[in-house]
């Protein structure tokens, strides 16, 4: 906020300078401390401009002597690099700093389980951690002027139209659902295992969910139609596919569901006569091995028929998974309240780069949903699960766990073969 | 032929044939009523968003079973209200159905289970063997009767009211509709709202005055017969075309120093797109005077993009509300993450009278929690709803009675 005018301007953003600062920083390590003051993490109302040009102007004596220098980034955090003597100095002006803020809750209620409002660090034995820390605030910078640019930009809705198809219109999405209730959409259906993965990546099967693949529907269906173009169209797509799913559900003959299994489904489907049906006709002992996954924003546009059907569903003992979340969504929703049972964090590379700050609060959030599970989903390589393994998540969806299956099938298909042979 | 005449004439009160149902069996029993009792749940007392009837159909399948395997019957009244009579069964096994009714609606405050009172809110019991009790269900039935006929009346109006509203929005109508929106005459639509800074001494101060294009007025002009509101996704998707016009519209506007603080509500999507864009150039040097509202629900469906979208206006100098807000949702979620300039709350009858309850408390703790000065309750209609925000806290106010008081106090000029 506070750069604004300079961004406009294209020059380069502080964080860059930062990091250009740190790597400079490197030969004169020795005697040179760094302070980060998250003042990302205050409220608000006490996050304004005026607030953290007061807070940063604290530092002025000691930056016009030449002692440090200042960083304000977009996230309104500043991190100050100064000489080791002026130690004292620099903890009188963070407590100066505290003192402004005393009635923010960052403040107000530090303890051990709260993010901390100052973080130490001396540039010797810690320039790793700092550089780590400040290439990645410099890279989410990036990308996120990046993305702002793409929606922008005529070029990259073009391009999305090259690849993805022409966007859906409210014609297409009625013939579609016309189209949608006669036809067969079985071969359509795929299935995806979420599976605890232990340290040496082998996969343990939890459930399977069950979907419509959308590609496939598009190609088979409507090619060159971008299905997910307009996201209040799509969203209305998905209850007339919900209702197909009941159907192939209920008639096991025309996909299997064996083992435990989740699928999507729209809260407006539950409370229909649909659902009504189709729990009638499955065995009361199969309602125990099946969740159902919620979207995020169908929950939060009608909290109080949320509400409902999950006292209806896990009365019944279906479980409920709550899907769809970013970094942002998960810390914000408060699960236990929700009642979910399980939900679905979207694997991001972001998260890496998000740095320490984003892996700790990430790892609290783990450590509080406690049984409530987590998992990780859209894993589409290795660093996915390992990044969730450094923050306590066990489990796991997408590409790469369905690759890892497989590596542990052949493995597992080598080992019967090999002691057969000892065997004989 | 008499007879089917009088049969005639109870489906015209056909409403209220499960009430008189229910007193026939009364009657019947009255004399041989060993073993039977019978249990009233006041789902009738139900706020009224927990009394849709997709729920309340949910609630009576669950009595299914009981019903099934035992001497069990059950009334679904006029009024929503259920009405179990049976014959020796055990209390408990009825109990166990009623507790799950009960879990349904647990976060109604029917629902609560008051334990310094006599008598549960959610259900009342009544020994039918005991002619004191038969007596007094007696006549709480014989009044249901009654109701019945009037809420008979109440609903062939309603049927009437609700053949007006027409059509369902669905993909066939939807195009025309969106047509039609894009290229009608608008203008003349825009209607404002101020929100006001009241002080507790009395007096106000404009905060900013929202622009916004009436729903309802547009639906009259452009579909009459076609009822927009009865699916949010595609309602929604029209709101991206009401936000171009929009625009256009205010695009138009001088922005010079004389310019007073406006808000107006667009789509994440709007924010990122071209005519935005054309809208920030009119805008000039003014956007600190202009405030961005963005719908709760296209946060939740966009989060990817709200971010960007929150920190592209921020720079530019725009401020960021979040509208659609009840404090029922404050609960589930912490919306000062949201790092949003403003809040707004809307303020419903359901929270009045409630200043010492639990859930006051609780709107207590996020109100100071995400900041006093960021909230801004909404949609009040009366000075109860004044009061009661002042009492949490809350200075910022917006809505009909609102209206009327900045005229009061001043023309709607900063005093």
């Amino acid at each position: 906020m506070a750069l604004a005018s300079e961004a406009q301007k294209g020059l380069p953003s502080q964080e860059n300078l930062l990091l250009e600062y740190i790597h400079r920083l490197e030969s004169q390590k020795q005697d040179r401390k760094v302070v980060h003051l998250h003042l990302s993490s205050l409220r608000p109302f006490n996050r304004r401009e005026q607030h953290i040009r007061t807070a940063a102007g604290n530092f002025d004596p000691l930056i016009s002597e030449l002692h440090g220098q200042i960083f304000l980034l977009k996230n309104s955090d500043i991190f100050f690099i100064f000489k080791k003597e002026f130690i004292g100095e620099v903890e009188t002006i963070v407590q100066k700093i505290r003192f402004l803020f005393s009635d923010d809750p960052i403040i107000a209620d530090e303890g051990p389980s709260t993010p901390p409002f100052a973080t130490w660090y001396d540039a010797d034995p810690d320039f790793d951690t700092i550089l780590a820390l400040v290439q990645g605030l410099a890279n989410a910078e990036q990308q996120r002027q990046s993305v702002v640019r793409a929606r922008m930009d005529a070029r990259a809705a073009l391009k999305a139209k090259q690849e993805q198809g022409e966007p859906m219109t409210p014609e297409v999405l009625a013939r579609l659902e016309t189209a949608l209730t006669r036809a067969d959409l079985s071969n359509l259906v795929r299935r995806q295992f979420i599976c605890a993965v232990d340290d040496k990546m082998i996969p343990t099967q939890e459930f399977s969910e069950l979907f419509i693949s959308i590609r496939d529907l598009r190609e088979t269906i409507l090619p060159g139609i971008n299905l997910t173009a307009n996201r209040w169209l799509f969203q209305h797509l998905t209850e007339t596919l919900d209702k197909r799913m009941l159907s192939m559900l209920t008639k096991t003959d025309s996909i299997s569901i064996s083992g435990e299994i989740s699928f999507n489904i729209n809260i407006a489907t539950i409370l229909s006569p649909e659902f009504q049906a189709f729990d009638d006709n499955i065995a009361a002992s199969r309602r125990g091995s099946m969740i159902i996954e919620l979207q995020k924003e169908d929950v939060f546009v009608n909290l109080n028929s949320y509400l409902f059907a999950r006292e209806f569903l896990q009365e019944k003992g279906y479980r409920i998974c709550l899907d769809g979340l970013e970094l942002d969504s998960v810390q914000m929703i408060n699960l236990e309240r929700l009642g979910v049972d399980s939900c679905k964090l979207i694997w991001h590379p972001g998260l890496v780069d998000g740095g320490e700050d984003v892996h700790q609060r990430l790892r609290l959030l783990v450590k509080k949903a406690g049984k409530r599970q987590i998992i990780m989903c859209r894993c589409d390589n290795r660093e996915a699960v390992d990044f969730g393994r450094s923050v306590g998540i066990t489990h796991y969806q997408g590409r790469y766990v369905e690759t890892l299956i497989a590596e542990d099938g052949r493995r597992r298909e080598l080992l019967r073969l090999k002691r057969r042979i000892e065997r004989n | 032929m008499a007879e089917w005449g009088s049969t005639g004439a109870g489906s015209s009160g056909s409403a209220s044939s499960k009430e008189v149902a229910l007193l026939d069996r009364l009657k019947r029993i009255e004399n041989h009523s060993e073993g039977y009792f019978a249990v009233h749940t006041h789902l009738s007392n139900l706020r009224q968003t927990n009394k849709q009837p997709h729920f309340i159909q949910i609630a009576n399948r669950t009595f299914d079973t009981l019903i099934e395997s035992n001497d069990a019957t059950l009334f679904t009244l006029s009024n929503l209200d259920l009405v179990l009579i049976c014959r020796n069964i055990a209390v408990d096994e009825v109990d166990v159905v009623i507790d799950k009714v009960r879990g349904l609606f647990s976060e109604d405050p029917l629902a609560i289970i008051d334990d310094s009172g006599f008598e549960d809110n959610f259900s009342t019991w009544y020994d039918l063997s005991s002619s004191e009790d038969f007596a007094s269900f007696f006549s709480v039935a014989a009044d249901l009767s009654l109701e019945a006929d009037r809420i008979a009346e109440e609903t062939s109006r309603k049927q009437d009211a609700d053949k007006a509203k027409g059509d369902p929005l669905s993909p066939l109508n939807l195009s025309a509709i969106n047509k039609n929106l894009l290229q009608m005459r608008i203008a003349d639509l825009v209607d404002h709202q101020t929100c006001l800074l009241v002080r507790t001494g009395g007096g106000g101060e404009v905060v900013f005055r929202e622009s916004f294009i009436s729903m309802g007025q547009v639906r009259e002009r452009i579909a009459p017969d076609v009822d927009m509101f009865v699916n949010p996704w595609l309602f929604q998707y029209l709101t991206e075309s009401l936000d171009r016009r929009m625009l256009g519209i205010l695009s138009e506007n001088e922005y010079d120093e004389e310019f007073e603080p406006i808000s107006l509500n667009l789509n994440i999507s709007t924010v990122l797109s071209r005519d935005f864009q054309r809208f920030h150039r009119a805008v000039g040097e003014q956007t600190g005077n202009v405030i961005i509202e963005l719908q709760v629900i296209d946060v939740f469906a966009d989060s990817k993009n709200y971010g960007y979208a929150r920190d592209s206006l921020q720079e530019r100098g725009y401020r960021v509300l979040i509208d659609g807000l009840d404090p029922l949702s404050l609960q589930y979620f912490d919306p000062s993450m949201l790092r949003s300039d403003f809040l707004k709350i809307s303020w419903s009858n359901a929270l009045q009278g409630s200043e010492s309850d639990a859930r006051t408390t609780e709107i207590r703790e996020i109100v100071n929690n995400v900041g006093r000065d960021s909230l801004i309750l909404a949609r009040v209609d009366t000075e109860k709803a004044v009061k009661w925000g002042l009492s949490l806290g809350i200075s910022r106010f917006q809505g009909f009675f609102i209206d009327r008081l900045a005229q009061v106090v001043g023309n709607g000029k900063a005093l």
